[in-house]
């Protein structure tokens, strides 16, 4: 392709321009006919390989077999990471679980120890003959009982 | 008449391009230049361009049966490597931990390149520093534009043949030319 074909290449893209820019495209599509040039002789440097279909194929499933271990290691790497990550976050947790659960455990022990001293208390207060509120009037009844029982004697004595 | 002749010919045509692929050594060696260049000037890596060449010939190859010759065969093939570096370049993005090759082209090894021929130290100098900024220009361009831009300057061809190997309409692939070329431009200090 000559400078020429590319210009007006170029200069098809932009048919409304005036003579300032058709110079800029000018020296546009001469920058691209060079770079055209140095791509085709960069390529015509190589040497061709063989054309071998055996080759190829092996090169292409040892090509796939490095993608999938890549990939199997990349998967690995991820998992080692995420492990990192997440152990100090379950660890934390799991000290945090335990701190609750004994704080419970204490928790319920000390309401333990108060049912039972309100039970004690309230078996104690069962058993006694006479609660304290009607001690007064129990005492005045002993008063009254042991009166009668004086008067009873002396009655008896009379007789 | 001339219907007749014609449905003949478009016949002949694709009987030639199938048989052309019997002898599959012989369409590696007429094609492979244009498929490495568009490779080389798409990815700018020596190594890779020659596995996906390699890849693009044996995909054909397997594919042979599919190919109906709807298209030129050079379409065809170049169809095959534009897809191959559609999925180079996702896979490059996928596996980001893999290093970047050392056998990526030096836009200042490219520049080293251009035949003799020129006039003066000077023009070559000159001619030297545009392709740096060019191939700089292109290497940025976003995939699509920079394969339009590859398949109309680097290897000639048409709008008409570029649409049908990309897939898109004329008018898009136009628009694509358009942008690239600005950006090129631009990158050459005009306006874009």
């Amino acid at each position: 392709m000559t400078k020429e074909t590319t210009t007006r290449q170029v200069q098809e893209l932009y048919p409304e321009s005036d003579a300032a820019t058709k110079r800029d495209l000018e020296g546009l599509a001469n920058s691209i006919s060079h770079f055209r040039a140095a791509i085709h002789h960069v390529a015509g440097q190589e040497t061709e390989p063989e054309w071998r279909l055996d080759q190829t194929q092996a090169r292409r499933r040892s090509t796939h077999q490095r993608v999938m271990l890549e990939w199997a290691v990349a998967a690995a790497a991820a998992m080692v990471l995420c492990a990192a990550i997440l152990m100090p976050v379950v660890g934390s947790y799991r000290d945090h679980a335990a701190q609750l659960q004994a704080q419970q455990r204490e928790q319920l022990l000390q309401q333990r120890a108060a049912d039972t001293a309100l039970l004690d208390q309230v078996t104690n207060a069962l058993s006694e003959g006479v609660p304290d509120s009607m001690r007064p009037l129990a005492e005045l009844d002993t008063d009254y009982a042991s009166y009668q029982t004086v008067e009873t004697e002396k009655k008896n004595g009379r007789n | 008449m001339e219907q007749i002749a014609a449905s003949e010919l478009t016949q002949l045509v694709r009987e030639q391009a199938v048989l052309g692929l019997a002898d599959f050594d012989e369409v590696v060696r007429l094609y492979r230049p244009r498929v490495f260049r568009f490779l080389l000037a798409s990815l700018r890596d020596r190594d890779t361009a020659e596995n996906l060449t390699q890849d693009c010939f044996l995909k054909a190859y397997l594919g042979r049966a599919h190919f109906r010759g709807d298209s030129s065969l050079s379409t065809w093939l170049m169809k095959i490597a534009m897809n191959l570096v559609r999925d180079h370049l996702r896979s490059k993005r996928l596996r980001f931990w893999t290093k970047t090759r050392d056998t990526a082209l030096d836009p200042v090894d490219v520049s080293d390149w251009i035949p003799d021929g020129r006039s003066s130290p000077e023009a070559e100098l000159i001619a030297r520093t545009q392709v740096t900024y060019v191939w700089k220009a292109v290497s940025e361009l976003p995939a699509k534009q920079r394969s339009v831009f590859v398949l109309r300057f680097v290897e000639e061809m048409e709008l008409k043949e570029i649409a049908e190997l990309t897939g898109m309409n004329p008018s898009t692939v136009k628009t694509h030319l358009y942008r690239a070329l600005a950006a090129v431009r631009e990158s050459m200090g005009g306006k874009s």
